[in-house]
């Protein structure tokens, strides 16, 4: 394995969050594979990294309405199909009775499929990350923010990246090793 | 797209923010109070262990050792079993209806009160168990294929309440696990030691901050927030259905659902109003804790009061209103019956003690409104007692009458589930942060962007680093 290989990217911390957000703006544009890490949500963020995932939203939509589905198809099944009971006449299938379970299965279901998609879409547990070898990567839980622009082994030229985030006033820039 | 486009708004905040939520981290493994913890640990831990015993007597002997009997089927386990899922409720209302309103105050007070809403709604998933006596009966509640061929009663709010309490047991670990990910991963990031470095490591899953990461976790925190509002009302909508869905006389009225909703908020925000003032004076949280923490949080639970007393009147009113001779029996009953103490002691903490909080005082000092706080859960305690004993004493048929009586057993299990209680939650104090971590740096950074100053460590209200570069 080459040297060139065995980067991961380049890495700096930004005490400050409008520099850090120009720093990723810039770093997008100019067609880098960028990604930052910051101690809360950023706003506009996610916008400058030009990144969106709507699979989780999807999943807990899905898991919504597949386990309400399932649910009364369970009753619906039990009650109409599998034991059938006459009792005084009443509707076999009382859909309003049995939409109550199914909407907290319905719920539960949602969370499940949507916390599991977050995990499988952000791809935790993960407990091995090159980034953590940056020494400063432990900052981006308190008070700066990492930017760290990966080798994506075509466009990346360790001294333009370099410069560029020393320009953009990024502190303590390191290689980072795969 | 979880872009938030308009700033949340954090006026409730006051003192050195970012020297708090650096204490907040050091905590767990500088934690100040080592000798107290152990004491009060061991006495919750006793607690449990009379709660085990006094279970397993229950299995044993069968639940002849309470003081249930006809024509009181229900007693103390179902009353303990409903005071306690309504605690749990209002720590998902403060969590995920006050995210999505964007009330920003709840950041200090969403991580305590989810917690609390886990181990009450642990403690109160067990009193149906328990009440069956025989706690493998419970199995016949779910439907799964068996060899009897015997499907659940579908119909049933009985039903309805199990399928309930156990999605919002899940639904509740699993929203107060995801929103701890983040704050775990702070702290392995300030762990001082190895050992806490791995523990917290492996418990945040690999977290690294990475903004594609916050996204996605964002969406889905926000989308679970959206489902656990509704759940919420209905789990609670569910358990007054169990009441109300029978003829019996003060129980069968549609009132039922929406008061046990507002009355089981009433009772959680009380908890939650002693939990936040204990804690903010156990550990000096007052810059995220502050006074007006304190104010918001005895007007909530003063609205929550007077609509819980609207429900005492419209209820009595329905009573009478019914023309009913048995529905006015129960009323005259409460008023002047044996169990009047019972409705009277309700009235009193409910209706009457709770309009101290009208005063500022009452509001703002935090030992009065702990005691506040007291006065709610024991008054929402009595309230439940008086609802159940009240109309199942005194059946249809006179005849059949009969007063309950608890018995050491049912005190012993009511005790024991508040140590259970205790003891979760001195465990999640000492291990986990108390207050959500990265909240707090986020009101950090608004107020920050609200005040144009820079924002990140090299502004001047910079988090203090808790450790030196390595």
């Amino acid at each position: 394995m080459t040297e060139q290989l065995a980067i991961f990217g380049m890495a700096a911390r930004f005490d400050d969050e409008a520099l850090a957000l120009e720093t990723v703006r810039a770093a997008t544009d100019a067609g880098w594979r960028v990604e930052a890490y910051t101690p809360y949500p950023v706003p506009g963020m996610p916008a400058a990294l030009r990144h969106r995932d709507p699979w989780p939203a999807r999943a807990l939509t899905a898991g919504a309405v597949g386990g309400f589905a399932a649910a009364m198809l369970v009753q619906w099944y039990a009650t109409a199909v599998d034991y059938p009971i006459n009792v005084g006449g009443r509707d076999l299938v009382a859909w309003a009775a049995f939409a109550i379970p199914s909407f907290e299965l319905g719920v539960l279901a949602a969370v499940v499929c949507g916390v599991g998609a977050m995990l499988v879409r952000n791809r935790l547990p993960k407990l091995y990350h090159p980034i953590f070898w940056y020494p400063d990567h432990w900052r981006s839980s308190s008070g700066s923010y990492v930017v760290c622009i990966e080798n994506d082994c075509d466009a990346f030229d360790p001294n333009a990246v370099r410069d560029f985030l020393r320009r953009s006033g990024g502190q303590a820039i390191r290689e980072v090793t795969a | 797209m979880a872009e938030r486009l308009e700033p949340r708004l954090y006026p409730y905040h006051g003192g050195d923010l970012p020297e708090a939520q650096a204490q907040i981290a050091a905590i767990p493994t500088a934690f100040p109070h080592r000798w107290r913890w152990w004491w009060m640990t061991i006495a919750a831990a006793a607690a449990t262990v009379m709660l085990l015993i006094a279970i397993g007597a229950t299995f044993s002997e069968g639940i002849g050792l309470w003081g249930n009997n006809a024509p009181n089927y229900w007693g103390m386990a179902i009353m303990n079993y409903v005071w306690w899922i309504g605690i749990g409720n209002a720590g998902t209302m403060i969590s995920a209806l006050l995210l999505l309103l964007g009330r920003g105050w709840r950041n200090s007070l969403n991580r305590m009160a989810e917690t609390m809403t886990v181990f009450a709604v642990a403690c109160a998933g067990l009193f149906p168990i328990i009440h069956l006596g025989r706690p493998g009966f419970v199995m016949y509640v779910f439907p799964y294929p068996n060899t009897q061929d015997l499907w659940p009663q579908f119909r049933s709010p009985l039903f309805m309440d199990v399928t309930a309490v156990f999605s919002y047991l899940l639904v509740s670990v699993i929203f107060w696990y995801v929103g701890l990910l983040p704050d775990l991963a702070a702290m392995r990031d300030r762990a001082p030691t190895r050992r806490w470095q791995v523990f917290y490591g492996l418990l945040a899953l690999g977290w690294r901050n990475s903004a594609r990461h916050w996204d996605t976790w964002w969406n889905v925190y926000k989308g679970c927030a959206i489902l656990a509002v509704p759940l919420v009302i209905s789990v609670h909508s569910g358990v007054g259905l169990l009441f109300a869905m029978g003829p019996q006389a003060g129980w069968h009225t549609t009132l039922f659902p929406p008061f046990f909703v507002i009355g089981a908020l009433y009772s959680g925000f009380a908890v939650v109003a002693m939990l936040a003032t204990t804690l903010r004076h156990a550990f000096g949280l007052h810059a995220l804790v502050t006074e007006r923490h304190l104010d918001i949080l005895g007007k909530v639970l003063l609205a929550t009061a007077l609509m819980t007393g609207y429900g005492y009147v419209m209820e009595a009113f329905t009573q009478w209103w019914s023309g009913d001779p048995f529905e006015r029996n129960t009323l005259m009953d409460r008023f002047v019956g044996e169990y009047a103490w019972l409705w009277w002691t309700t009235i009193v903490c409910n209706l009457v003690l709770i309009q101290l909080l009208w005063f500022k005082p009452f509001r703002v000092r935090p030992v009065l409104l702990f005691a506040m706080g007291v006065v709610g859960t024991v008054g929402m305690w009595f309230e439940r007692y008086m609802l159940l004993i009240t109309t199942t004493y005194r059946p249809f048929i006179s005849a059949e009458d009969g007063p309950y009586v608890a018995t050491a057993w049912e005190w012993m299990i009511l005790g024991g589930t508040i140590g259970l209680f205790l003891f979760g939650y001195l465990l999640f104090v000492r291990l986990l942060p108390m207050i959500s971590g990265f909240e707090a740096k986020e009101t950090i950074a608004e107020m920050a962007r609200k005040r144009g100053e820079t924002v990140g460590a090299a502004g001047p209200h910079s988090p203090a680093s808790g450790r030196t570069m390595p």
